[in-house]
């Protein structure tokens, strides 16, 4: 089964139903809602996330795939406070050198169509997403250290790396990286993508595109409980007010994306309860591209940073929802480091660092040097801005006029806001970015990650470009020893921090909101929510 | 598909008294409703022009500590989830608003009455292909030709503004091309070919000005689509940027906050509903004035 | 003054000649449109290849982008591609999307009854609307007339996603007599169908009202009143016939207003048509689909006018004037009045 450190979660859920059970039996008459499992009925889910175009998440690779693939594709491992433990893989060994990783395979887990769960599988699985006709994005970078999968028997799986990586384990726990039936990856991408085929509780049976995807109860799951559920029906309602509108009536039964006021008024109700799962990975931050523009200048980067009124912000657009982060990581990864210190809003502090470096106030309160404006483009992606944050995001630019900065708020969709961030027509960005581990620090600030693919994508947005941060991350990807990697990754977050190129906002805001009829919701490695034991009392 | 109605404007040309058909000619005064819009107009253009007079305070001054409160005697209208003032921003928009509404409705207009004049005085095969043009404009629904627009140009008042200016033209097109034939073939352009007239002199002086000065009766209810055409934009998110007051921009960002600050979307839901009805009802009582023809 | 009328050949020819000119035009039309969608689609900067390959800020490969380049025929000339495209929709191929990798007809075969049927009863809505106005603001005083009219003005002027949330919280969230989105019953339906037929209401009730109130003032509704026909019988027997001229045409266009309405409305109320589908697909740069909602939405326009035209034909009450093979080829605009000089 697949869970995560919120098989505490779980526990408390065990532990309030035997509570209400002895108060049942104490006070003897009132009735309690039901804190015995039930079995039966479909369960309407409502994402707000834009649809994914192919249901295979080996294709591409964001959250929308990983929420819905949850509940059909497992992976080899789970995370259990942020630690790899054993899911599909019963174990596993490295080598001394730290270049062969030996996984032991459960000999008792088949695929929905029939397939049996093994090395092979496995192999299949790793080859499909490293073959570039996948066109895979978020998988491939996590496998790129593999030079080689051999399924030395059944169920013993041996991976030849390129160079020693920690994060490996990491990275298995991901549904990018899921295992799915050899048989059914041998068909064309397209029949695929429309029903892939895995091991996990429920399994795919129609897909209506721009509508709805169906999935039915796999009855042969390997795992321990059954699933309960008959059924979900995820559904696309990309209107967050019609979405609300819809829990509130009863119509759906799980929501994602909620806004904060939505959350204040369900947290009043008694009938809505909030699954607040912080993603893992990077934290919700702004990066200022050191590379190009005025932030090329450390001191306009740092003026920039006191400039910015933040807090308030937070307080009264989030309503007590979000906290604010002064860590680069999010707060569920164990090597998360933190410094308040750096992130002071301090508007005198802004000021005098911009007269040091040059910039005088201009006639209608806007720093010039040169001739030239002190202007910030802020490209924003609706598509991935939550309202709440796009006004946060205006309060930023209102605080930082009163500093010098004529901050340009530029809202596009998603393909003019990759194509803005691609051609560096951007000064400062807000990128979410999810992966489990602390690698994810590897990917977005190696100056390898300045590079551009094919697309003219690149993750670095900060383009920060320092050989001594290189080389830490490099060192801590390739040791398995936990408190040198804390260590290492200690001190790479000190560098970041203190670049002078990061802005933490907040966690990767990720709520659920759940009718008080659904019970036995539980979170997986990536903070999706997971039905496999779920279960609806109407 | 054109945005606007062209009907509304064959009714209220079909009140030609030539035809001996009048219907409430009032002969030179605007009546109780009209006179009612005027003022509105009047005092939405001086809220357009001079937003001081009329509202206080800064449209884009941030204060969280106040965000989201209920109207009030220091806010009348509220304020925002960033606590600006929604009545500042509502007076304030109304620039920007009347601005995308005019030009739009320009736009169209502008582009319709050469398609329109052209069709009407060309021969029949020139009034084929414009006849052709504009039907083919029209298969086309506002909101794509908007939507492609604005992927080609990216997102902001003056492409949304030309947006919906294009995607409109066609129904100006095919009133004004009615409006240009009718002219043709009426008693007045008759008698002047009789008489000998030039053919440039009688265009000139009989067939535009009966053609156009119509169109500005249709023109007036067309502000008021204009305006909610682009609040459209702005809610499929590719209108006015931000901070910026725009009532649509605003319509759309209060939706958010429906049920927790509903004042954040009525009063500029109001404000759009009330100045394009003002808008239309002037249009209506200066064409039955009479002063227009 | 005659306007040259030719002769009048009888029966079937004639219905047969208009059929074939409609069919004519449409295809023209259609043509057209196509051609435009194919500029406007060369026109949005971005790379088709990375809009197949998973959308944007995909890292494929540079081999996987070769490759979609010449699966798809990207390397080949303007000219070459343009020929293709027409060549395919000619032979009734809409292509891929991209995006979905599904036959773009397959799509459109889902998604397009729902746009169809939203459009459809909000039309049948907004008469019923604009006739029970027309009917208030007519015969009930001067009082009740003055308001109609207000309200269709603000009726027409009322943005379709704030009247949709409106409702919902009022009918859905608050009362509970309708689903907050749609699930597929009839009263799913009912708050979408109302929202994006108010606006058109308006339109239709001021020229529906306006056509009323010229009708009631001619020759033969005062001969028929003089006859001893009543109110409501002259309502619905004669002027409401006369009426409703200028309003089939406004139909027409009501339609095309009503797929733009249609756009916005399924966002709000989570209805799987192609109104919705046109926003995901401009966002996502999937360009078959776009090219093919814009073709379908041509195609149903171009069926609706010649529907709006033959249903126009039927109702006029001066019958032999317009029939087919009656009429010449450059017409007065379509008003209830005979042509002008006629007299």
């Amino acid at each position: 089964m697949i869970l995560d450190s919120v098989q505490k979660t779980a526990t408390a859920v065990a532990g309030a139903a035997a509570l209400l059970l002895v108060l049942a039996g104490c006070t003897g008459g009132s009735a309690t809602s039901s804190s015995t499992p039930v079995d039966g009925g479909t369960l309407v889910y409502a994402s707000g996330d834009a649809e994914p175009t192919c249901l295979d998440p080996h294709v591409g690779g964001n959250y929308p795939q990983a929420l819905l693939s949850s509940q059909y594709i497992e992976e080899l491992t789970a995370l259990d406070d942020g630690k790899p433990v054993p899911a599909l893989a019963k174990s596993w060994t490295t080598s001394d050198d730290g270049t062969t990783l030996t996984f032991t395979l459960r000999d008792d887990v088949t695929f929905t169509d029939g397939t049996p769960f093994d090395a092979a599988a496995v192999v299949a699985n790793i080859e499909h997403v490293q073959d570039p006709a996948t066109a895979s994005s978020t998988g491939y970078l996590a496998l790129q250290s593999i030079t080689k999968a051999t399924a030395t028997d059944d169920h013993t799986v041996t991976l030849t790396l390129s160079r020693p990586d920690s994060a490996l384990l990491e990275s298995f726990s991901q549904p990018w990286v899921g295992m799915e039936s050899p048989k059914a990856l041998q068909r064309s991408q397209e029949t695929n993508c429309e029903s892939p085929v895995g091991t996990g509780p429920f399994e795919v049976t129609t897909w209506k595109h721009g509508d709805r995807v169906t999935l039915q109860k796999n009855s042969d799951y390997w795992g321990a409980t059954a699933p309960r559920l008959d059924g979900i029906t995820w559904r696309f309602l990309p209107d967050s007010t019609s979405r609300y509108a819809a829990l509130q009536s009863g119509q759906v039964d799980v929501i994602d994306n909620a806004q904060p006021d939505q959350l204040k008024a369900a947290s009043a109700k008694g009938s809505i309860r909030d699954l607040d799962a912080p993603r893992p990975g990077a934290s919700n931050r702004l990066e200022l591209n050191s590379g190009h523009g005025v932030f090329r200048d450390e001191a306009v980067r740092k003026a920039f940073i006191a400039g910015a009124e933040i807090d308030p912000g937070i307080k009264s657009l989030f309503l007590g929802t979000a906290k604010r982060s002064y860590s680069v990581l999010s707060s569920v990864e164990p090597y998360g480091y933190s410094d308040k210190s750096l992130f002071g809003y301090s508007p005198k502090k802004a000021k005098q660092l911009l007269d040091d470096a040059g910039w005088k106030v201009g006639s209608d309160g806007i720093r010039e040097k040169d001739g030239q404006q002190l202007t910030v483009t802020f490209p924003v992606s609706t598509n991935q801005s939550v309202p709440a944050e796009r006004s946060l995001f205006q309060q930023i630019q209102a605080s930082e006029k009163a500093v010098g900065f004529k901050v340009v708020l530029k809202e596009l969709d998603l393909s003019s806001w990759y194509a803005a961030l691609a051609a560096n027509q951007y000064d400062v960005v807000s990128a979410p970015y999810t992966k489990v581990g602390a690698d994810v620090l590897r990917i977005l600030y190696d100056s390898a990650s300045i590079t551009p693919a094919p697309s003219g994508y690149f993750a670095n947005l900060a383009q920060l470009d320092d050989p001594e941060l290189d080389d830490l991350l490099q060192r801590a990807a390739q040791t398995s020893d936990t408190s040198e990697r804390g260590d290492l990754y200690e001190r790479a977050q000190k560098i970041i921090l203190s670049s002078g190129t990061v802005l933490p906002l907040y966690d990767q805001q990720n709520h659920f909101l759940v009718r008080s009829s659904v019970h036995g919701v539980q979170t997986t490695a990536v903070s999706t929510p997971w039905f496999g034991t779920a279960w609806i009392d109407r | 598909m054109s945005g606007i109605a062209e009907p509304s404007l064959q009714a209220g040309a079909q009140r030609d008294p030539s035809d001996g058909r009048s219907e409430r000619f009032r002969g030179g005064t605007l009546g109780p409703a009209g006179t009612v819009a005027a003022v509105v107009v009047a005092v939405a253009v001086v809220a357009a022009v001079w937003p001081a007079l009329l509202g206080g305070g800064d449209p884009l001054a941030v204060h969280p500590s106040d965000a989201l409160l209920a109207p009030s005697g220091a806010h009348p209208f509220g304020t925002d989830e960033s606590g600006r003032d929604v009545l500042a921003r509502v007076v304030a928009g109304t620039r920007a608003s009347l601005v995308v509404g005019v030009v739009a409705t320009l736009v169209g207009g502008g582009v319709g009455i050469v398609l329109g004049v052209v069709a009407g005085l060309g021969g029949r095969v020139v009034d084929a292909v414009v006849g052709r043009i504009t039907e083919v404009a029209f298969a086309l629904p506002l909101l794509l030709v908007a939507l492609v627009v604005i992927a080609v140009t990216g997102p902001g008042p003056v492409p949304a503004m030309l947006a919906v200016g294009f995607a409109t033209a066609p129904g100006y097109a095919r009133i004004v091309r009615g409006l240009v034939l009718r002219a043709r073939s009426s008693q007045v352009v008759e008698t002047a070919v009789v008489m000998g007239r030039s053919p440039g002199r009688i265009v000139l002086r009989h067939v535009l000005p009966a053609a156009l000065w119509p169109v500005v009766a249709v023109g007036t209810l067309g502000i008021g689509q204009a305006i909610v055409w682009a609040s459209a934009l702005s809610y499929l998110g590719v209108g006015t940027p931000p901070p910026a007051p725009e009532w649509g921009a605003m319509l759309a960002d209060g939706r958010t906050y429906l049920q927790t600050a509903p004042w954040m979307s009525t009063f500029p839901g109001l404000a759009i509903v009330v100045l394009a009805t003002a808008v239309t009802v002037l249009g209506r009582a200066i064409r039955r004035t009479g002063a227009l023809r | 003054m005659r306007r040259g009328r030719r002769s009048t050949p009888a029966g079937w020819s004639a219905w047969a000649l208009w059929g074939l000119r409609r069919l004519a035009g449409g295809i023209g039309v259609l043509w057209a449109v196509a051609t435009i969608v194919f500029v406007a689609i060369r026109l949005i900067p971005g790379d088709p290849a990375f809009a197949i390959l998973g959308g944007p800020g995909s890292q494929a490969s540079a081999e996987a982008v070769a490759q979609v380049r010449q699966e798809y025929g990207l390397d080949r000339p303007v000219l070459v591609q343009y020929v293709v495209f027409l060549g395919r929709l000619a032979t009734g191929h809409l292509g891929d999307s991209y995006a979905f990798r599904t036959p773009v007809a397959t799509l459109l075969g889902q998604q397009l009854p729902v746009t169809l049927t939203l459009a459809v009863l909000g039309l049948v809505v907004a008469w019923v609307l604009a006739i029970v106005g027309a009917w208030w603001s007519t015969q009930r005083g001067r009082f009740a007339a003055g308001l109609t009219s207000a309200l269709s003005v603000t009726a027409s002027v009322t943005p379709h996603f704030w009247l949709g949330s409106v409702l919902i919280v009022v009918f859905a969230s608050a009362l509970g007599w309708v689903p907050a989105v749609s699930d597929g019953t009839a009263r799913g339906w009912v708050l979408p169908v109302v929202t994006v037929a108010v606006p058109v209401a308006g339109y239709l009730a001021e020229t529906v009202r306006d056509g009323v109130v010229d009708a009631q003032r001619s020759a033969f509704a005062l001969a028929a009143r003089s006859r001893g026909e009543t109110r409501a019988g002259l309502f619905g027997r004669h002027l409401l016939r006369h009426a409703a001229l200028p309003g089939i045409a406004l139909s027409a266009w009501a339609f095309g207003s009503l797929v733009s309405g249609a756009v916005v409305v399924e966002s709000v109320f989570a209805l799987p048509g192609i109104g919705r589908a046109l926003v995901t697909a401009v966002t996502q740069r999937d360009m078959p689909l776009v090219a093919g909602i814009a073709l379908v939405s041509a195609a149903a326009y171009v069926v609706v006018l010649a529907v709006a035209d033959l249903v126009e034909r039927l109702v006029d009450p001066r019958a032999d004037a317009t029939r087919p093979g009656g009429r010449t080829r450059r017409r007065a605009p379509r008003v209830t009045r005979p042509e002008a000089g006629a007299r």
